[in-house]
This record gives structure tokens, sequence and C-alpha cells, in this order.
């Protein structure tokens, strides 16, 4: 499916929006720049050669008028990274989490997600609500499957919308994947043509 | 090597490698028939269809469809039901807090689906909050796996 034009904008003002609040998080510039975003079947957005990547995912529902689940992955090497920056330690001192560094990465997914959703519902007038971050440590394909499963209970094909951060001071990466029911991302779509 | 993907099944007669990587919730049965050296790998995402769920596009997606498409399949080969074992990997719950454990229900139905088919269960790892990949030698019945933490 082609990707709407006017995604880039929500892109753009999200990744504004996220910097400014990680910035205050950290107390330190950070600059958040989202890649690319892709729409994805549900079933093909995890690419066997990434299934097995160990990731530390923190992962989100998401109600109102798009329903569905929101997971921001990232390597754990990088979570380690990210959690020296935000803990103000030594680089590559981060060898195992703490129940601080996993509220500091909840609190990190929370800001980049929430964000991205709270510009998508303005820009679409639409209304979304993220509950309490969750964080889970494991194979990145492992994380993806039970959030995809979620929806396909109701729904027979999700699209996701797949989004790349990159942190520039410290080139942090991570994947942003969003799983709604199937008609409420057309919903979405149909928005965003009309913006 | 062939990856069977989620909401997938292959069932080869050929000694192939069947695999399925980053396996979370979702559980993958294997069957093997040691007469005929043949075997099948389904890779199924939910126990069951909901009343007026989803219209099913992929064979494999509920448990209940993916063992009995795959008995079918391989009954080409000449395997009966009573021919199999079965195993099982997965069914995991990688984020309790986030709602049913849809891995434990994905257990159970297999199981139960499993018993009513005369399918016997020889081997099995599931369960927890870790992700597994797995690989089926289609030659032996051998399941290997692999778990990363």
């Amino acid at each position: 499916m082609q990707i709407p034009e006017k995604l880039k904008d929500i892109n753009r003002d999200a990744a504004e929006q996220a910097s400014l609040a990680l910035s205050k998080l950290t107390g330190t510039a950070v600059q958040v720049q989202i890649e690319r975003a892709e729409i994805e079947r549900q079933e093909t957005v995890c690419p066997p050669a990434l299934s097995e990547e160990l990731v530390v995912g923190v992962c989100l529902p998401v109600t109102g008028d798009a329903k569905g689940t929101a997971l921001l992955a990232i390597a754990q090497e990088t979570a380690f990274q990210l959690c020296d920056v935000m803990m103000r330690r030594p680089p590559h001192t981060t060898r195992l989490l703490t129940p601080l560094d996993e509220s500091a990465l909840k609190e990190a997914g929370n800001i980049l997600v929430g964000n991205y959703l709270s510009v998508m519902a303005d820009r679409l007038e639409m209304k979304t609500v993220e509950g309490l971050p969750y964080l889970a440590t494991g194979m990145l394909g492992s994380l993806l499957s039970q959030i995809v499963a979620k929806t396909v209970i109701t729904a027979s094909e999700t699209l996701l919308v797949n989004v790349e951060f990159l942190v520039a001071s410290a080139h942090f990466k991570g994947v942003m994947i969003l799983v709604f029911m199937a008609e409420q991302m057309e919903a979405i779509f149909r928005a965003l043509e009309n913006v | 090597m062939i990856e069977v993907p989620m909401g997938e099944l292959q069932a080869v007669d050929n000694r192939d490698v069947l695999t399925a990587s980053g396996v979370g919730s979702c559980l993958v049965i294997t069957f093997y028939d040691q007469q005929r050296n043949c075997g099948a790998l389904a890779h199924a995402l939910i126990s069951r269809r909901s009343s007026g769920g989803a219209v099913q596009k992929r064979r494999a997606r509920y448990v209940e469809d993916a063992i009995e498409e795959s008995i079918k399949s391989l009954a080409a080969f000449g395997s009966t039901p009573r021919d199999l074992v079965a195993k099982l990997a997965g069914g995991a719950n990688m984020f309790p807090a986030l709602g049913p454990d849809i891995g434990a229900e994905n257990v159970s139905a297999a199981k139960e689906a499993l018993n009513r088919a005369g399918v016997a269960i020889v081997g099995e790892s599931t369960g927890g909050n870790i992700g597994r990949s797995v690989e089926f030698q289609t030659d032996s019945g051998v399941v290997t796996i692999k778990i990363k933490f």
C-alpha cells in the first residue's frame, strides 16, 4: 500500500516533540529522527533474519478512536547504552537492566509512542489514549507475534506503521510498530488523504 | 532449510529442515511420521476463530485449522493420524500484564485438537515469557529449540 504523503508531516512533528520531551527527560540534547514509515502486512512485519534479534520492547495498549497496540523495540545493547545516557553513567556501564532502568526505558517509550500518537490524532482529528507501558526482553519476533495475535482475533488484516528513530547524539536506533484493527487503520488512511 | 512464517504450514517428505524463528505466543506444532520419514510444521497465531471473526486467509492462522490442515497435507504422503507424533513449542506470554494469555490458550487448544484427532504428543517446550526458535529435522523427528535471553 502507498504511504500517504501527509504521513511525512506527522513524522516530522512527532520527531520534534519527542526530541524536546526526551531532552528534558535525559537532561541532554536529544535529536529524534523518524527515518521512514511503512505500511506492512501484520504477518510479514518481522523478516526471519530479524526475528531472533534480542530486543527490549516497550508495549502500550491504545484505546479511543483507534484501538490497537504500540510497540517500541530497541536492540538490547542499544537499550543498555540508552540507560547509560538517561542515568548519566559512563558509556558501556549498563549490562543488566535494574528496575530503575526499566522504568526509564518505559518512560522513553511512552514519550516516543505517545508523541507520535498524539500528533497523528491531532492531525486526523481523532482521539487516542495510551495505556500504561509494559516492558519485556526477548526475540523481536516473539514480542511482535503477541502484539499481532491480539488483533488477529477480530481483524482479518492489520496494517503496521513501521518507524525508525535515530537519536543523533549517540545514534540509537529503534523501531516503533503500531498495530490497529483493520477497519480503524483504513479509517486512518482515509483521514490522512483528507488532511 | 525452509522458514515457515506465522499463519503458515509446510509438509515435506524430502528430509528438509523446517524452521520457525522468534516464536512468542504463537504455537509451533510439528508432526512426524517415522515410517514414511515425512513431517509437517505449522506456525499458528491464535487458538480459534471467534464468532463473527476474521475470514481465514492463511491456512494455519488458527491452531485448530493448522492441525487439521497439517494432517490433511501429510495424508498426501500416506500418513494417517495414528502414524503421527506431535511436538509443541511456543505458547509464551511475553507481556503477562497485557491481557488474555494467548499462548496458554494456543497450547490448550492444540492439546484438545490433537487428542480429538488421535495424534500423540511426545514432546513440549511451551509457556513462560521467553521467545523460542524451532528447528525440525524431518528425517529424524528431532526438534531443536533455541532460546535467547
